[in-house]
């Protein structure tokens, strides 16, 4: 028997062949990824990002949990601290540690597929501001909170604003994996900022005491110099910023108190630093420049400096280390309260277990299925032409979600089966219409099967539509797997199943 | 026998009919007396009502005992268990409350003796009135979906441009009235409604069809404006009269649409489930797949030459595809409940709630809608043949 293939079954194949490759799956994985980096960290500093790979330790190959602890029980042997070499797939850092590197890490995904927070585990937050924030002001709400987030060393975290379809706007916060208990505290705290010198304080976060940080104006911030260092480029930036006659007083008189550090070769600066603290950590340490001692002045120059292994590595560094200042003293001045109005934690225990109940699920549905199928045309071909239009249509529902980065959650493989649902509907339509007794083609038959498909896939998508805002998009993935999976039906699955009914009912 | 069962079904096929008008009516008293008691049309659960969700993983949880002491300290909690559905073990409960976070799993936690992490337990607050939003925002959706599914229904069974395009505005303009803040959809609704406008006046023939787009277009120039979500009180029975008066075939699509959810919900009621936001996503895919077979049934009556077969053998042809597409579902959907209703409230409830509205759909395509749309076609074969005969006099 040869069949011929149509180019809608070549088309199908094609799909298919590449929804696969979105997936991708790996028989065997080395090493292990990186999933948080803990901000202010040594690891962090040397520039170890999250997402890359890392290969080895010391030369101890890394390829499970075991073979890193292992690694770093042999390194930190004698509580002494030693020269760490971590080599990952993009790079390669050296430096000396006295502590096992504050990173977390996991073993690479399997497939590209992403799980939602509700099957993997962890933490999902919305957020609402006491008043209503136009785009500008949720964006710097969401800058700040991702640096508040980091300063805790909470780092796999994704924040993004959504509106619902009143127009509320809400910050969502999910932090994937294990949470910490105190995520609450983090997100609601107002933060509490301290300008500190020794233990006095000089001056506070909120508008009581900052009257204004200037940001994003080249006249009042930026980046001052850059030079080249014995360990790589080195750059200097600096800002503005304004206090309130208050607190400019009582830095005049803490200032008044402090001398002029002698050893430092300019003498341009107090003997102690300025200490910017948030929520009681320190953030940052700032020279005093000497001409400043005793005096009452509200115009402050902060400044700081970043480094890298090249000039435009060190210009980035310096830049962001700006913002996360700026941000830091903004932050303090947040002018709104934050409620927490959803705050869901899940244990990411279940999560594998839970994948096999729904894959259970599928299998024995479909077999379900395919009896049914089979007791109406008693046609094993037609039963599992059914069977494989479904799995088909699955697996390019899953390839798109890998493409298109979404994450599947609960709510998206409710749409995975809602698809697979009018699937197996289109497909009885579709054989019916063909074996038809009326006296016409067979080709105008299918033309007519279409019709009917067509229909049906146009009210469902209509119908799915209004979920795609709804309720702070916490639905979304329904609405998104449902209309990506009737979508590739109708114009991908669907065509090549009439083609294949065709060229099987012509024998 | 087959001969007798189609007589029989011509004899009494608008009798046949009492039954699904009684369940009907039956249900929306039952709803409207719940709504009088309950003050909702349905329980909702704490994702709708706001509250706290607490799943414990701990397999030596006494859950009567538990009952007992939470059942005094919390806001009218409800516990059920959950267990490993290949081996049929307890592996943890969920204990559901309209009582605060830190008071839930403070109590929780004494009545342990152990706290609750991320990694013993899975812990969801939602506050009230982010859930009472979020129920409102459903329910939107809902109508919402059902607006625009009539409307393509129309569309494709409906016999005249002009009333088409008079649903267009109507339709388009509830969308917008619906997304007044999600630009896409507002901005995507006003240019439909706009070609709509313009379609409605080009197809015009008559003074009164003018008269009827002018007024539409006043009413979608004032949705535009004032974007009033009680425009809809306006705009769907509007809609509804122009689907009974110009496509019985649509109308009687869309009226097993609105039966299959109603009398959904009567049974979901009266098993006293407790309808979470799946729940309500379940509902929102009820109207798809309901809408299925009635079109395939409509098509096969209403959009084929008359040349082949009688109403009858294609109504039974269209019964026997319907009933394979119904029955695959329902298998499915069943398969569904009995294993996720171990593992999963979430999915549990979805496939439940599709199981009842399947079943239900079967009642309403065949009897109902196929009643009505062979009392259609019958009616109009009727009057085809007087006019011929007239003509021919």
């Amino acid at each position: 028997m040869r069949l011929k293939l149509t180019w809608k079954i070549w088309l199908l194949i094609v799909c298919l062949i590449l929804s696969v490759l979105a997936i991708s799956p790996r028989l065997s994985t080395e090493g292990l990824v990186v999933k948080s980096v803990q901000y202010n960290s040594s690891i962090y500093h040397q520039g170890l990002t999250q997402g890359e790979i890392v290969k080895s330790i010391n030369g101890y190959a890394i390829n499970s949990m075991q073979d890193y602890s292992s690694a770093i029980s042999k390194i930190f042997i004698d509580n002494q601290s030693a020269k760490i070499t971590i080599t990952t797939d993009k790079n390669s850092y050296v430096y000396l540690a006295d502590s096992p590197p504050e990173i977390t890490l996991s073993k690479i995904p399997r497939t590209n597929i992403k799980m939602g927070l509700d099957l993997e585990g962890g933490a999902r937050a919305l957020v609402s501001p006491e008043i209503k924030l136009n785009e500008k002001e949720m964006r710097d709400l969401i800058a700040v909170t991702n640096q508040r987030l980091n300063v805790y060393g909470i780092s796999d975290i994704q924040i993004k604003p959504v509106t619902d379809l009143e127009g509320n706007i809400f910050m969502l916060i999910q932090v994937a994996g294990a949470t910490p208990s105190d995520l609450e505290e983090l997100i609601s705290k107002q933060g509490k900022f301290d300008a500190k010198i020794g233990n006095d304080t000089v001056f506070v976060g909120g508008n009581k005491d900052i009257t204004f940080v200037c940001r994003d104006d080249a006249t009042c911030a930026g980046i001052e110099q850059c030079q080249t260092s014995s360990d790589g480029e080195y750059c200097r930036f600096s800002f503005v910023i304004y206090l309130s006659e208050d607190a400019a007083k009582r830095q005049a008189n803490l200032t008044q108190a402090l001398n002029v550090n002698q050893s430092s070769q300019s003498g341009g600066y107090l003997e102690k630093p300025l200490d910017l603290y948030l929520d009681g950590s320190l953030v940052s340490s700032l020279m005093i420049s000497s001409d400043l001692k005793g005096q009452v002045a509200t115009k402050i120059q902060i400044s700081g400096s970043g480094t890298g292994s090249t000039r435009e590595s060190a210009i980035k560094n310096t830049e962001s280390e700006m913002n996360k200042l700026q941000t830091v003293l903004i932050t303090g001045s947040l002018p709104y309260k934050l409620e927490i109005v959803k705050l869901d934690t899940l244990s990411p225990l279940l999560g594998q277990q839970f994948i096999n109940s729904i894959l259970l699920i599928a299998v024995i549905a479909l077999l379900a299925v395919a009896l049914v199928v089979f007791g109406r045309y008693r046609r094993i071909v037609s039963s599992s032409l059914v069977v494989l239009t479904c799995v088909s249509e699955v697996i390019i529902i899953l390839g798109v979600a890998a493409a298109i980065n979404w994450n599947l959650d609960l709510p998206s493989i409710a749409g995975i089966i809602a698809t697979i649902g009018t699937g197996v509907d289109a497909q009885i339509i579709i054989l019916d219409e063909s074996r038809s007794k009326e006296f016409i083609g067979i080709k105008e038959k299918l033309k007519r099967a279409f019709f009917i498909v067509f229909a049906a896939y146009a009210t469902a998508f209509v119908s799915l539509l209004p979920l795609m805002w709804a309720g702070a998009g916490l639905l979304k993935g329904f609405a998104i797997t449902t209309l990506i999976g009737i979508t590739v039906g109708v114009l991908i699955t669907r065509p090549a199943f009439s083609d294949l009914i065709r060229l099987t009912e012509k024998e | 026998m087959k001969e007798n069962l189609s007589q029989a079904y011509d004899k009494y096929y608008k009798i046949i009919l009492v039954l699904p008008i009684a369940l009907l009516l039956i249900s929306l008293g039952y709803l409207a007396n719940f709504y009088f008691v309950n003050g909702d049309i349905m329980k909702k659960d704490v994702s709708l009502t706001g509250g706290t969700s607490v799943t414990i993983y701990d397999e030596k949880i006494n859950v009567a005992d538990l009952e007992k002491v939470l059942s005094e300290k919390l806001n009218d909690p409800s516990i059920t268990k959950l267990s490993d559905i290949t081996t049929g073990k307890t592996v943890g409960v969920t204990i559901e409350t309209q009582s605060g976070e830190n008071d839930t799993v403070t109590i929780i936690e004494n009545y342990l003796g152990y706290k609750l992490d991320s990694k013993n337990s899975d812990i969801e607050f939602s506050g009230s009135t982010l859930s009472s939003g979020f129920y409102f925002q459903l329910l939107q959706s809902i109508l919402l979906a059902f607006v625009l599914m009539s409307f393509v229904v129309f569309f494709l069974f409906g016999t005249s441009n002009q009333t088409k395009a008079f649903a267009a505005i109507l339709s388009f303009a509830a969308a917008k009235l619906t997304f007044p803040n999600v630009s896409v959809i507002s901005v995507s609704s006003i240019i439909l409604c706009f070609a709509a406008i313009v379609a409605a006046f080009y197809f015009s023939k008559s003074k009164k069809e003018y008269i009827i787009s002018a007024i539409l277009t006043i009413l979608a120039i004032f949705v535009f404006f004032f974007s009033s979500y009680y425009l809809m009180i306006i705009i769907i029975p509007i809609l509804i009269i122009i689907y009974i008066s110009y496509s019985i075939p649509s109308m009687a699509v869309i009226s097993c649409a609105f039966a299959d959810i109603v009398m959904t919900l009567f049974f979901v009621d009266l098993i006293g489930l407790k309808v979470s936001t799946a729940g309500i996503i379940a509902f929102l895919m009820l109207i798809g797949y309901s809408v299925d077979s009635d079109m395939l049934l409509t098509t096969r009556l209403t959009k084929r030459s008359t040349g082949f077969g009688s109403n009858n053998s294609r109504i039974f042809g269209a019964f026997k595809t319907g009933m394979t597409m119904t029955l695959t579902s329902i298998a499915a959907v069943v398969i569904g409940y009995l294993i996720s209703r171990s593992f999963s409230d979430v999915l549990s409830q979805i496939f439940l709630i599709l199981a009842i509205g399947l079943i239900l759909d079967i009642f309403n395509t065949w009897i109902t809608n196929a009643s009505l749309l062979k009392w259609y076609v019958e009616h109009k074969e009727k009057n085809n043949s007087s006019e011929v005969i007239q003509n021919a006099s």
